[in-house]
């Protein structure tokens, strides 16, 4: 029904409202895309479809996109949303001084066209069958012009065309919305007014659910998503994504960069007691990033399977050979239950004569000690994605600043570029599985369980029937009562 | 803190000589401690790991971005040269912009303590109204049912941290009876109803897990004191009800020690916002100094901890300012 005031409760602040800043489409930055929309949206099977932007086609060799814009779009100042305005936000993506955190996924635009006022041209490097898909991202969250201007404060100071405009912010407390009167969709969005309010403790968030103070909020872990549907008042939208923990091994040096090593480690791990230990049961279990309903999954993609004694013989034979102890560091972030894996993981690889030293670590230094390299052994997310070119590739491809692990595998890297430049889908499924059973058998790192996103909300709201894993549509959200 | 006072041996200072003099000698002190606190801060968050680049620059940063933006935050400079240009700032008035969010550190601090100072005053308030009353009568009847249980719950509150109250109360008043909001913060300024619905559980786990039982179980013993003193056997011989006794003879030279813990508290509070501001999802200090810990936004986080370095010098100047008052033989020291 049209109306009606919705509290969200998020695991955290907003940074800025500028789409320079933001990373990622967690829930932390869902006020971003009730402000600004995007330009396309991504289905639950990977596709594109048609938002802002009313098309987006590639030329035959794929090295140049043109994209159609709706006409009559109006950013929340009136201003007209057209291909100049896309432009400018591209520009300032790429602009060096800003450092964008989108420029990595932007860097193969050599040069724009605006063809009309609704229509620009986007030229490339190389062929990428998947570029679309980047204006689903943060690269698609269009600000207005007049805010893109040294000196203003785009932090605070949103304008874009999405369904709601930004009322006040307090930090730490709350952000309120109201609706954009003029939004382009007409009869959106439901809500009068959309908060958004931070609680950062997730067992205060699950209360605040219950006790009605908030009335959505998103969870990635089991635990909570279980307290939230044993509410009646409550109901929970939760699925395994693709991605999920994994243990990253830097292969460029030490132990590590011999493959027995690795192979061994994946050996090592009982998955079932990891399973029972420390998910309750309920893990699911991850041969690769893909979850079993992928078109991308194989089941039998060569991941190694447990057994103690090839393990066990794997690190004895390269003792000898060395005639070192394979002795290593695991970092894990300094939270109980990464804690709880490390010991579990450190027990496991003992029986296989492998000596673990944890580290833990606080959240701030994961990033250096990732980036200069400064680790053997550390447990990471690899946030859930639909589409794998970037949001998989960027782990994994040789060049890639974030591959972590070092590994270097002209194969893998092959089945990347091949699922980025094929336009026939059969071809990129194949291209995608191969990277499955490349991971899978070169080991950059070691998968266990894909991980779980859920929305727990009141049962008096709906979500909408387009909402993803990781990304709500505001406009499409209302109450039923 | 510290409490420069002499008892009795001095003829008494004319009250507002004494404060003036008492006002000079902590203008010193605050400057003082002020260079110290921000020194020793300075230097413990140079020492934590982590880079705020990353915060900034995000996951994908490569090390020659990271070098540059260290370049360009001052951050490759040695740690004095970083200090001395942070004092300079400060002196003009400029405490810096975070790291993160562009936000000038002034505004960041300011915007947020008057959540933290009302939920430190109900905090106080709620503890002193509850454990004076509750210690004078334990004290009356010393030995007795009231006083063993009332002891016994302090014990037991004194061993509780903030977060299990905080939970305990969440559950109880915010999902079991729905009574109370569970997160949330109502300005003052926006609602008093709102503003008092939403400080009332966040104040009372604050009060209720040190000050409360602390209060309580000092001036429990101080009153026995008291009451074993020759001038409260001659009030009763005079014939003076027990609760004029009480309340006239007893609880204002029994309140010495209560006043001095009542300022120390209060910078141990300040600490207790920091658990209590997260779980219950207040914009106060303590959640601004957690999340600019989480992402090492240090100007913020020096901005942060020099305010709260200044407050406690302040409120234990105004600590030492009331010792007259309630004692006429203490005075302070004129040097």
């Amino acid at each position: 029904m049209q109306g009606g005031d919705l509290t969200v409760g998020t695991s955290g602040e907003l940074v800025s409202f500028d789409p320079a800043k933001i990373s990622g489409f967690g829930t932390l930055v869902h006020p971003l895309l009730a402000v600004y929309d995007t330009l396309l949206r991504l289905n639950a099977d990977g596709t594109v479809r048609p938002n802002m932007a009313a098309s987006m086609k590639p030329s035959t060799d794929f090295t140049m996109w043109t994209m159609q814009l709706n006409a009559g779009i109006r950013f929340s100042d009136g201003s007209v949303l057209d291909a100049a305005a896309v432009k400018a936000n591209i520009d300032r993506h790429l602009d060096k001084s800003v450092k964008s955190q989108s420029a990595s996924l932007l860097a193969g635009v050599t040069e724009m066209t605006i063809e009309d006022p609704t229509t620009i041209t986007f030229h490339l490097s190389s062929p990428d069958v998947a570029f679309d898909s980047l204006f689903t991202l943060q690269p698609g969250l269009i600000a207005a012009p007049s805010t893109l201007v040294a000196g203003y404060d785009l932090d605070s100071k949103p304008i874009g065309a999405g369904p709601f405009v930004l009322q006040s912010w307090q930090r730490d407390s709350e952000m309120k919305l109201s609706r954009n009167t003029d939004y382009w969709q007409s009869g959106l969005p439901y809500l009068d007014t959309l908060t958004f309010r931070p609680v950062p403790d997730t067992l205060t968030r699950v209360s605040s659910l219950k006790s009605g103070d908030i009335q959505l909020s998103s969870f990635i872990d089991q635990t909570s998503i279980d307290s939230a549907t044993d509410d009646k008042d409550l109901a929970v939208d939760a699925e395994y994504g693709n991605g999920g923990d994994v243990l990253f091994l830097n292969s460029r040096s030490g132990p590590l960069s011999d493959l027995r090593v690795r192979t061994a480690l994946a050996q090592g791990l009982d998955l079932d007691a990891m399973n029972q230990v420390l998910f309750g049961g309920k893990m699911n279990v991850a041969n690769g990033p893909f979850t079993t309903d992928s078109p991308y999954y194989v089941a039998d993609n060569g991941y190694p399977t447990f057994d103690v004694s090839a393990a066990k013989a794997a690190i004895d034979a390269y003792q000898s050979e060395t005639g070192q102890k394979v002795s290593l560091e695991l970092a894990v972030n300094n939270v109980p239950d990464r804690i709880q894996l490390a010991q579990l993981l450190q027990s496991m690889w003992q029986a296989i004569d492998v000596e673990i030293t944890i580290t833990p670590l606080d959240p701030a230094e994961v990033s250096a000690r990732f980036s200069s390299a400064n680790f053997q052994i550390a447990v990471r997310n690899i946030p859930t994605f639909t589409e794998p070119e970037p949001l998989l590739s960027r782990w994994f491809y040789g060049s890639s600043p974030l591959n972590f692990s070092g590994l270097v595998s002209p194969q893998l890297d092959a089945a990347f570029d091949s699922g980025r430049t094929s336009s026939d889908s059969a071809d990129r499924v194949s291209a995608y599985q191969e990277v499955s059973r490349q991971l899978a058998t070169t080991l950059p790192v070691l998968w266990y369980a894909h991980g779980v996103r859920g929305y727990a909300h009141s049962v008096k709201l709906t979500l909408g029937p387009d909402n993803l894993q990781n990304v709500l549509w505001y406009e499409e959200i209302g109450f039923t009562s | 803190m510290t409490v420069s006072t002499t008892i009795g041996t001095r003829r008494a200072a004319r009250p507002g000589r004494s404060v003036m003099t008492a006002l000079r000698r902590r203008g010193g002190h605050l400057l003082a401690v002020l260079l110290l606190v921000s020194l020793g801060s300075f230097l413990m968050l140079d020492l934590l790991p982590g880079d705020p680049s990353y915060a900034i620059l995000g996951d994908t940063a490569t090390p020659e971005q990271v070098a540059a933006l260290h370049h360009e935050l001052n951050l490759d400079r040695a740690l004095p040269v970083r200090y001395g240009m942070w004092l300079e700032d400060l002196v003009r008035g400029d405490l810096g912009h975070s790291y993160r969010t562009g936000q000038s550190t002034f505004d960041a601090v300011t915007e947020r303590i008057p959540t933290t100072l009302e939920l430190i005053i109900v905090s106080q308030l709620l503890a002193l109204v509850l454990a004076v009353p509750a210690a004078i009568y334990a004290a009356y009847r010393r030995g007795r049912v009231f006083d063993r249980l009332a002891a016994g719950a302090a014990f037991g509150l004194i061993s509780a941290p903030p977060f299990v109250l905080a939970v305990a109360f969440i559950f109880l008043f915010a999902v079991k009876f729905r009574l109370l909001p569970a997160t949330g913060w109502t300005p003052l300024s926006d609602s008093l109803t709102g503003n008092a619905r939403s400080v009332v559980l966040p104040a009372f786990a604050l009060a209720l897990s040190g000050p409360l039982p602390t209060y309580f179980r000092l001036l429990r013993s101080d009153m026995i004191d008291t009451l074993q003193q020759d001038y409260i056997s001659m009030a009763k011989a005079k014939g003076l009800s027990d609760r004029y006794i009480l309340a006239r003879h007893a609880l204002r030279p029994s309140s010495v020690s209560l006043v001095t813990l009542t300022g120390v508290q209060i910078g141990r509070m300040l600490g207790g916002t920091v658990v209590i501001e997260t779980l219950f999802a207040l914009p106060g200090l303590g959640r601004l100094i957690t999340t600019s810990l989480a992402a090492r936004d240090l100007i913020v986080l020096q901005g942060a901890v020099l305010f709260i370095a200044v407050a406690c010098v302040l409120i234990n100047t105004a600590v030492d300012l009331v010792y007259p008052i309630l004692d006429p033989r203490v005075h302070h020291v004129g040097r």
